[in-house]
């Protein structure tokens, strides 16, 4: 077993082969099977973020709970726009495309039914650098957004400025030491506040 | 039976992966902020340790020496994302909190390591009972250093808080450098009680 048996080289990938194709078909079999748990819980981990958002607390719920829920209160209008019509609301929630540094950061934006106070803003992807630019998902900063207007005197819309930099009541101070992240999000939650102007209004 | 106990104790204490061999240090540093991580990569890597050595010894007269390196991997590989499907299927929050670290087992050397070293030379009994020392011996290490990380960095355990309220936590604990500190100390702590070395 142990001295190198060159000149069966045609053997040997063979056998690597097999196995190979072996453990394709095990994973490929697992993957078909289990792949209807997998896709429910990717979908309730990104309902989860915005049920939580509008105020529905999903504390100690499954996957299919979670769904039920989102299924229960969500109708989804034009332009990609969820209403939610539980309770605490009615609330529009304005989908956040927005460009990290890394990649695509994904949220909502929820508005209350005046059409121009944000209820709050929820993030469901982000792949930006841990400890800086993913704080764009953290408690702490999705905070500064809460009950915010969007609209101010002379026109001026809400901003995200630089770390530190907000001086003006339409500014909010984004994330220290990442300032691509800050700017994608900036530009991100600008687009979806265009259409909470535009589809929202008072109702 | 000796050997058996042999093998599985070299892996958990005598030849710990983490403190002796040194394997396996960087997710031993990465997913060690709360204990129910290390708690889900240990089992991930004990699994997968326990069921590559097992492999590998099954075949281990039949697996041509050329492409032998390549065969482990690809085992080694199949067992990684078949536990890291069952961690989508079935506990999808620690998917998401362990994120590249269950894929990046494929190249965690404790595992190539062992397979190498001991599963190609030995029966399958013994090869599954030095994965699960190995295993346990990482998981323990894990452990250890998450409930120090945890409790001290969070003041929490498993979740809960542990420390009194008005307890002011060491932030450091929980960051990067915080876990090199532990490590290192804990190393030599392994050290000197096994060799008596003064290091």
């Amino acid at each position: 077993m142990t001295e190198i048996e060159s000149g069966n080289i045609l053997k040997s990938l063979s056998f690597l082969g097999v196995v190979v194709l072996l453990t394709m078909g095990a994973l490929a079999w697992t993957h078909t099977s289990w792949s209807k748990r997998i896709l429910t819980n990717e979908s309730a981990s990104r309902h989860k973020a915005i049920l939580e958002g509008v105020g529905v607390s999903t504390r100690g719920m499954d996957s299919n709970a979670i769904e039920y829920m989102f299924t229960k209160h969500f109708r989804s209008g034009s332009g990609g726009i969820l209403r939610y019509t539980g309770p605490g609301g009615p609330l529009s929630c304005y989908p956040i495309r927005a460009r990290g540094l890394w990649g695509p950061i994904e949220g909502w934006l929820i508005m209350e039914p005046d059409g121009h106070t944000i209820h709050s803003v929820v993030i469901t992807h982000q792949e930006e650098t841990p400890g800086l630019g993913a704080e764009v998902a953290s408690p702490s900063f999705l905070a500064r957004f809460r009950g915010r207007s969007i609209v101010y005197a002379g026109g001026r819309r809400l901003a995200v400025v630089k770390a530190g930099q907000a001086r003006a009541e339409y500014e909010i101070d984004g994330i220290s030491g990442a300032t691509l992240t800050t700017r994608g999000f900036g530009q991100g939650l600008d687009s979806a506040m265009s259409m909470a102007l535009k589809y929202g209004g008072s109702r | 039976m000796s050997r058996l106990r042999d093998a599985f104790l070299d892996g958990l204490w005598r030849e710990n992966p983490v403190f002796w061999q040194v394997l396996g240090i960087c997710s031993a540093l990465a997913v060690t902020t709360r204990v129910e991580n290390a708690l889900y990569m240990g089992a991930a890597v004990t699994v997968v340790a326990m069921g590559s050595n097992m492999m590998v010894s099954l075949l281990r007269r039949f697996i041509p020496r050329d492409v032998r390196l390549m065969v482990e991997m690809v085992i080694i590989a199949g067992f990684v994302a078949l536990f890291d499907l069952y961690l989508k299927a079935f506990s999808y929050p620690m998917s998401q909190q362990l994120g590249p670290y269950v894929g990046l087992i494929v190249t965690n050397c404790i595992i190539l390591g062992r397979t190498e070293a001991f599963a190609l030379k030995n029966g399958v009994m013994e090869s599954v009972a030095d994965g699960l020392g190995n295993g346990l011996g990482y998981s323990a290490v894990l452990v250890v250093i998450a409930v120090i990380r945890e409790v001290g960095g969070s003041g929490t355990f498993l979740g809960h808080q542990v420390l009194p309220a008005g307890a002011q936590p060491m932030r450091v604990l929980v960051a990067a450098p915080g876990a090199f500190i532990i490590m290192s100390l804990l190393a030599w702590a392994f050290q000197y009680m096994k060799e008596g070395r003064r290091v």
